[in-house]
């Protein structure tokens, strides 16, 4: 009874940091954005705009949900939690640090893969039932990216798992761990699978150079248009969700995910998640977007291919005992 | 610097685009004469630079001529409609970019029913200015593509560039 | 019964890509545009028409609303064509000033043109670079002429009032800076792969359709046509002035750009030309109290869209008889209807971009 009771607040205290994690991401996006274009940001509210996230999350809360007519009401609906529920559900798996992790699941990587695309089938059901031309296009973009995209980053992964023997996030963190000797983690032993997972990862979140299904300039916010009020809220907190999970999922396979030296376990977790998520900021303001076919082409055509010669790599040198 | 682009002047360059020279108003004028003798219906040099004034049925055959002929007028620059009064004035300014001479053709119509030929079929920059000016005076252009109101609202009745369409600040 | 595979979308009035008011149908089969039909006249204001009823010193007001991201180069053209009728005498330093202001004014469109292209594409960075560089030239037309975006500041026979004293050292310290801050701007997009893929060989252009629909400016250049009223018939003292014109070779937006980029260099040339040798003396004519015009002429320069015309007809009345503008940006959207079937819809809008139009003029 007792530990059900603690489980339950480990979860309410995990949920609580996510969204705490989410508010100052999106303070850190909009800082780093206006610093990278010569300006200063957010910086009246709050001291250097700290509380401009929560101004930002109440005004999303008491805005109107205008619904345009012709939409499929249950359609619409059900599409901003069919995608933001999945991002939450891929935190249960990682681990924080040795001991604070919500569930430790033997097939870590498989359930992330899993879970992932069924946000999908989500961003599908928001661009179908807004009855839109804009947000139909929008939607038939992100489901060639999503599709295109997931295959890399599975073989990626998967070349982290042949090296670690195990789809646990946990013993794959363990398998690189060492305090001092970095040239342990997986970064350096399988740089190419890291570049082709940060690029999938880039496309699995839709961010520039990648955010087609939501291009501003051209499809005037493509997918969710029609969304307004708290269901646009969610669909934005299931983006940032989604950025840092993954960037954890990233740090955990390829950057040892809470070793280090000095400072506790939970906070080089975080330095090393946040470093990566600022290196996506910096991809957003300094590129432009693909065009769709061009992402197609470069998915299946130059990272598919890549990932592939990856993993027989991987094989041959796991065979040769040098791994 | 990136990018391939040249700047001018380079030898090649000057020797092909602007090899013919630019003809004097008379001599456009002489050839003009020599080609369709009464057809074109007066020629004025105004500010240096010829005027012609042919007539609505004549302006598909005279346009064309300037165009294939070695008199090379091929850039429509722009195209017109005056009211003056008694009658309605058509004005295009056609330009040569291989010869740089100019040459203004004027075709005057009458007012109760104007028609004109379009010249689409031999400039297609004459599209949208065609439409404009139809829309503006109430000119009929025979043969135009696509003849809508360009930069009125469908539904607006009346012509204002013509005089008798008066501003609100006109008595 | 046979299935329609294509949908009509509608790039209407609002949207944050068109500039301005503009809208555009598109057919589309898939993501492929099959026809393309723009519908314009949404800033349509009736400036021929209030010409009309108005002196001829008053329209200047008027033309400066014409293409209002390059107000000095309308103010000139307008100005040069009732000054020829008139047979007036334009004195140096007021021609050397015009030159100045309508090159400085030039060389703010660009990096408009520069800014609003990286943002089109999704690279949000470049808008802000370029438009803090604007600002400085904008503080200059601000001292010169007390406005930032319509100047009526150029009068018939002159300028309006002489520069402020120190201005021309600092146009020339601005126009040293200038070949870095274009560097710059080069180092941003021109040798990114993303922008190149997606600016290369897209909707070329070619010389005979270009000639045929009466194209001029940038995007006749990029063709390969080497046409610049500036050359070709001068005015206002250019002929003084040293510099080159850029000329392209194939026609596609990626040549429009750097085309663009190129014209900056060069009007920086000659603003620097402008500011190191102006000569003293009067900076406007004798011009009559009443302005009456009796006879007619079409007068043309070279902005930084084309050619504009100003085709006048007085008929010895204070107020013109007809005025008609040709306005460079509203010839040159033509092309659209053209170029575009083919492309994808993220194609529509680097095209739409880099034919770099401003709605106020073709509207008029």
């Amino acid at each position: 009874m007792v530990s059900i009771g603690i489980q339950f607040l480990v979860a309410i205290g995990m949920l609580v940091g996510l969204l705490i994690i989410l508010l100052s991401s999106m303070w850190l996006e909009r800082k780093a954005l206006a610093h990278f274009q010569y300006r200063l940001g957010p910086m009246r509210t709050g001291y250097h705009g700290l509380l401009q996230p929560i101004a930002d999350a109440m005004k999303m809360v008491v805005k109107e949900m205008s619904i345009p007519s012709g939409v499929d009401y249950i359609i619409y609906t059900a599409a901003p939690f069919v995608v933001f529920i999945p991002a939450f559900m891929v935190m249960a798996a990682i681990p924080f640090t040795s001991t604070i992790k919500a569930a430790n699941l033997n097939m870590g990587i498989f359930y992330v893969m899993a879970v992932l695309s069924i946000s999908t089938v989500g961003y599908m059901m928001a661009g179908w039932s807004s009855h839109n031309k804009y947000s139909l296009l929008g939607c038939m973009r992100s489901i060639g990216q999503f599709v295109s995209y997931e295959l890399p980053m599975g073989l990626s992964a998967l070349a982290v798992i042949m090296m670690a023997g195990t789809m646990n996030l946990n013993n794959i963190a363990n398998a690189q761990g060492c305090t001092w000797n970095i040239f342990n983690w997986y970064i350096f032993k399988q740089p190419l699978a890291f570049i082709i997972f940060f690029i999938a990862l880039n496309a699995e979140i839709c961010r520039v150079p990648f955010d087609l299904p939501e291009a501003e300039s051209e499809l005037v916010a493509g997918f969710h248009v029609e969304y307004s009020g708290m269901r646009f809220a969610l669909l934005l907190m299931a983006e940032y969700i989604g950025l840092f999970t993954l960037c954890s999922i990233c740090t955990t396979m390829f950057l040892g995910g809470w070793y280090g030296p000095v400072l506790p376990g939970l906070v080089w977790f975080f330095i090393k998640t946040f470093s990566l998520i600022f290196i996506l900021f910096w991809t957003r303001s300094t590129l432009p977007r693909v065009r769709a076919d061009q992402l197609m082409s470069l998915g299946w055509k130059i990272l598919l291919p890549a990932a592939l010669v990856n993993v027989v790599i991987t094989g041959l040198l796991i065979m040769l005992k040098i791994y | 610097m990136k990018g391939k682009i040249k700047t001018s002047p380079t030898p090649d360059d000057k020797a092909d685009a602007f090899s013919a020279k630019p003809l004097s108003p008379e001599e456009i004028e002489a050839a003009l004469a020599k080609a369709f003798g009464q057809k074109i219906q007066q020629s004025q040099v105004i500010n240096k630079e010829l005027a012609i004034w042919v007539s609505a049925e004549n302006l598909l055959e005279v346009c064309t001529f300037l165009k294939e002929s070695e008199l090379a007028f091929n850039h429509p620059r722009c195209l017109c409609g005056v009211d003056r009064g008694e009658c309605l004035e058509i004005v295009y300014h056609l330009c040569s970019i291989t010869r740089k001479h100019k040459i203004t053709v004027k075709v005057k119509i009458p007012r109760e029913k104007p028609k004109v030929p379009s010249l689409y079929p031999v400039f297609k920059g004459a599209d949208w200015h065609e439409r404009e000016t139809a829309e503006m005076l109430g000119i009929t252009f025979t043969g135009h593509p696509d003849p809508r109101h360009l930069l009125l609202r469908e539904d607006f009745e009346g012509f204002p560039l013509r005089k008798d369409f008066l501003l609100s600040n006109q008595s | 019964m046979a299935i329609k595979t294509t949908q009509f979308l509608n790039m209407g009035p609002q949207h944050p890509s068109t500039h301005g008011v503009f809208r555009m149908m598109l057919e589309l089969d898939g993501e492929r545009v099959v026809m393309c039909q723009p519908h314009l006249g949404y800033l349509h204001r009736g400036i021929e028409k209030l010409a009309e009823t108005r002196t001829y010193p008053q329209i200047i007001a008027l033309t400066d609303r014409l293409h209002y991201a390059n107000a000095f180069q309308n103010e000139l053209t307008y100005c040069l064509a009732v000054e020829s009728l008139l047979g007036i005498e334009v004195p140096k330093r007021a021609q050397y000033i015009r030159v100045m202001m309508a090159e400085l004014s030039r060389m703010q469109n660009h990096m408009i043109f520069f800014g609003a292209l990286g943002m089109d594409l999704g690279a949000l960075t470049p808008f802000f670079y370029s438009f803090k560089d604007r600002e400085t030239i904008l503080d200059f037309m601000e001292e010169i002429s007390g406005a930032r975006l319509t100047f009526n500041y150029f009068r018939i026979g002159g300028v309006k009032e002489d520069l402020p004293e120190g201005i021309l050292d600092r146009i020339v310290a601005f126009t040293q800076r200038l070949p870095k801050i274009v560097d710059e701007y080069e180092a941003l997009l021109s040798g990114n792969e993303i922008f190149l893929s997606r600016m290369k060989g897209i909707s070329v252009l070619s010389k005979e359709l270009a000639v045929n629909l009466g194209i001029t400016g940038p995007i006749l250049r990029s063709t390969g046509i080497e046409y610049d009223i500036r050359k070709a018939e001068p005015y206002s003292s250019y002929e003084d002035f040293e510099f080159s014109v850029p000329v392209g070779t194939k026609g596609d937006n990626l040549d429009r750009y750097n085309l663009r980029l190129q014209e900056m260099r060069e009007s920086n040339k000659i603003v620097r030309q402008a500011a190191e040798r102006m000569p003293d003396g009067e900076i406007c004519a004798k011009v009559p109290k009443v302005i009456k015009i009796d006879g007619e002429g079409y007068f043309r320069t070279e902005t930084s869209v084309g050619e504009q015309g100003v085709y006048i007809i007085g008929a010895g009345d204070k107020t013109p008889y007809r005025i008609k503008f040709r306005s460079p940006a509203f010839v040159n959207l033509q092309i659209l209807q053209y170029v575009l079937p083919g492309v994808l819809v993220a194609d529509v809008i680097a095209t739409f971009s880099t034919v770099d139009i401003c709605m106020g003029e073709v509207d008029r």
